[in-house]
């Protein structure tokens, strides 16, 4: 890289346009090869969050399947409590995916989802607890 | 009631899984660039050069690696006369080691080949293939990163000049936030020959995503000692599909 540089430096005596523009040759190489590195490494990071976000999602609904093995077991207050708490995770998982289909990242609606988890575990745990 | 709560359940759950399966089906994973850059410097000689670049790049990711490959075409202009060409091409494949998009910590693995398809004879490139490998070690904290990279290049000799292979070494951090990448770096590199400074960069930059799949990409760098080009910027566009 850059290597015609330090040959510019060597020889700076000589002063004709294609020797001097030889030395430039790897500077310009380095910035192309840079500038496509830069672009890359934002595609992974953007990658990576967007398969981080989406793996978090499959858990969530993954949970909520199991969730629902549990109802048969419920009782009627239990069950209207978490299918207002299912439908509040509904409206955040789809508001999400809303803004992930534009590209976005929402940290808080992420975490707002898994808060509704949560509760809707810790419900099934004191649920089965009682049931003991 | 029980029976009806449970059917809404079930089609809620349904409903998120149709629409993870959608995202996942629209997920883009390929990106073409488009951007062009100017640069000056003495480059250590009494003469200042100015370049310019327009520079088009295509990346596409698998589950496993990803590459690019990028062309440009430059135009040198000095007190002497100016010169014009395509330059090299560049093609870059890399893999993460680690393997894990859950993980806080990442070790990426890269190749780099430089295609010599500039015309030495106008300045343009040296007319020898390289080859280098690179090693990034990546740490994040929240949304930001932090990464260590290094990486040696074999450099092609041209029948009238040797060059030394090139020890190459950076350090960076990258953020984002709403629609905003922002990203700096310091890289540096060994000289290649025995006199000189070796060549040492700040470089910036950042992408803002103006509609779902493209971004505008601006960038600058400042050479810190007179081995580097004394300046230069870069604004693009990049497209995914």
């Amino acid at each position: 890289m850059k290597k015609l540089i330090f040959l510019l430096i060597l020889s700076s005596s000589i002063s004709s346009p294609v020797f001097a523009a030889t030395q430039n040759g790897p500077a310009m190489m380095d910035s192309q090869s840079g500038s496509t590195h830069a672009t890359q490494m934002m595609s992974r990071d953007r990658i990576q969050n967007m398969t981080s976000m989406m793996q978090r999602m499959q858990i969530m609904t993954q949970d909520m399947n199991r969730i629902m093995d549990q109802t048969a077991s419920m009782d009627q207050m239990r069950i209207r409590e978490m299918s207002q708490i299912m439908q509040q995770l509904s409206q955040a998982m789809h508001t999400m995916s809303q803004h992930m289909k534009q590209g976005n990242m929402d940290k808080d609606m992420m975490q707002e989802m898994e808060q509704n988890m949560n509760k809707i575990s810790s419900m099934i745990k004191n649920m089965e607890h009682n049931k003991k | 009631m029980k029976n009806r709560h449970s059917k809404r359940a079930i089609f809620i759950a349904v409903y998120i899984m149709c629409y993870g399966t959608s995202i996942s089906a629209n997920s883009m994973d390929e990106y073409l660039e488009v951007s062009a850059r100017y640069s000056r410097g003495d480059f250590g000689s009494e003469q200042i050069t100015k370049q310019y670049q327009l520079q088009i790049s295509y990346g596409k990711f698998f589950n496993d690696f990803d590459f690019s490959l990028s062309s440009s075409y430059i135009q040198l202009k000095d007190e002497l006369g100016d010169d014009a060409g395509f330059g090299d091409v560049f093609l870059r494949a890399g893999t993460s080691i680690s393997n894990d998009h859950t993980s806080t910590n990442d070790l990426y693995a890269s190749v780099e080949i430089k295609f010599p398809t500039a015309d030495e004879t106008s300045g343009l490139g040296t007319g020898e293939t390289n080859l280098s490998g690179f090693l990034s070690y990546s740490h994040r904290y929240n949304q930001t990163s932090f990464t260590l990279t290094g990486g040696y290049t074999i450099t092609g000799d041209s029948p009238t000049q040797t060059y030394e292979d090139i020890l190459i070494y950076g350090v960076g951090v990258s953020t984002y936030f709403d629609r905003w990448y922002l990203y700096g770096r310091l890289d540096g590199q060994q000289q290649m020959f025995d006199t000189g400074a070796a060549p040492l960069e700040l470089s910036s930059g950042f992408f803002y995503q103006i509609k779902p799949a493209e971004f505008i990409k601006v960038d600058g760098f400042i050479g810190l000692n007179d081995a580097s080009p004394d300046i230069g910027f870069g604004i693009g566009l990049v497209h995914w599909f």
